[in-house]
């Protein structure tokens, strides 16, 4: 499989962009491929909190040192699929959830975002040629953020997580709409913490509902994962796909998994 | 060097060639071509466009004249 990047979005927080992310992650990467999963939200970093019981102490370097220059793509990128006893390859780049990091993160000027975003594709190089990785997955804050923006443009691929709450459609349909040359053909729209009571649903019934959506915002619908209570209540730590295999949240994210890359 | 916030606010006819550059570092008029499937002339011409307004710049090699992004 040529590397690829893909990129979670939201037009708001809380849509389930990193539970998805993360558990994608792992889930690719017990199929034997190398993977890579860079949080990029540096508004609220939350991969840090997710993997920091497992990884015991805190990086030496983190995705912000790498973007101002101060490390190389190897320094900030953390091998946890030991710890996760996974079957293949997993590195995390973790953002830098300290105070001080985010607020220094806001600052940032034009000129810095600019070189970020060339740093992201000099990273980009890293990984699939001379890191021989397959899948690199971004985690991105929602909205129209800098950090986000910059997501957007080095991936060659793009997920909108939503939920089907009407604010959240128009907000990715606004975006989609104003910037179609640059979403056309890489995105794909995720539907996440839907009704229940679609997961009872006859597959037709199901298969028309996500029609419906693709034909509201002029783009596919990729999976609809209805509103699971246990995955909300669960450990944030656990990675679902990997420890309850069959789970119907890891069920779906198989499906999906599928329909994003391994069909290929 | 351009921030993504004045790339977006590019036509979309030359935010193409910019986003292939991108990609591509360091590229010819025919390489953009291979890569925005677009014709070379059409990518000279946006390529050019884009230097004058300041967003690439332009070196010749020998025969080639090649673009980057500073």
């Amino acid at each position: 499989m040529k590397g690829k990047v893909i990129s979670f979005l939201s037009s708001r927080g809380g849509t389930g962009k990193t539970i998805i992310a993360v558990n994608l992650a792992a889930l690719f990467a017990n199929k034997d491929l190398k993977v890579t999963l860079i949080d990029l939200d540096f508004r609220a970093p939350s991969l840090f909190h997710i993997f920091k019981e497992a990884i015991k102490e805190p990086p030496a370097y983190w995705v912000n040192d790498y973007l101002n220059s101060r490390c190389k793509p190897a320094d900030f990128l953390i091998d946890v699929h030991k710890v996760f006893n996974i079957k293949g390859n997993l590195s995390v780049g973790f953002a830098n959830p300290s105070i001080y990091a985010i607020e220094n993160m806001l600052r940032k000027s034009r000129f810095w975002e600019a070189n970020a975003l060339k740093r992201l594709f000099d990273l980009r190089d890293f990984l699939f040629k001379n890191s021989d990785i397959d899948l690199c997955i971004y985690d991105t804050s929602p909205g129209i953020q800098y950090s986000s923006l910059n997501a957007i443009i080095s991936s060659d691929l793009i997920v909108f997580v939503s939920s089907s709450d009407l604010l959240e459609i128009e907000g990715i349909r606004n975006m989609l709409k104003e910037f179609n040359d640059i979403f056309k053909n890489k995105t794909y729209i995720l539907l996440n913490k839907v009704f229940p009571e679609t997961d009872y649903w006859p597959d037709n019934k199901q298969k028309d509902f996500a029609n419906n959506f693709s034909k509201k915002y002029k783009y596919p619908v990729v999976g609809v994962i209805p509103c699971y209570c246990d995955v909300l209540n669960a450990n944030r730590s656990q990675l679902l796909t990997f420890e309850k295999p069959n789970h119907p949240f890891s069920k779906k994210l198989e499906e999906i998994a599928q329909m994003l890359v391994l069909e290929e | 060097m351009s921030d993504v916030t004045a790339l977006l606010s590019l036509p979309a006819s030359l935010r193409k060639t910019v986003l292939a550059l991108y990609k591509l570092r360091e590229a010819t008029a025919e390489d953009l071509s291979n890569e925005t499937k677009r014709q070379r002339a059409v990518e000279s011409y946006c390529a050019n466009q884009l230097t004058r307004l300041g967003y690439l710049k332009k070196k010749r090699v020998g025969r080639k004249v090649y673009f980057y992004i500073e």
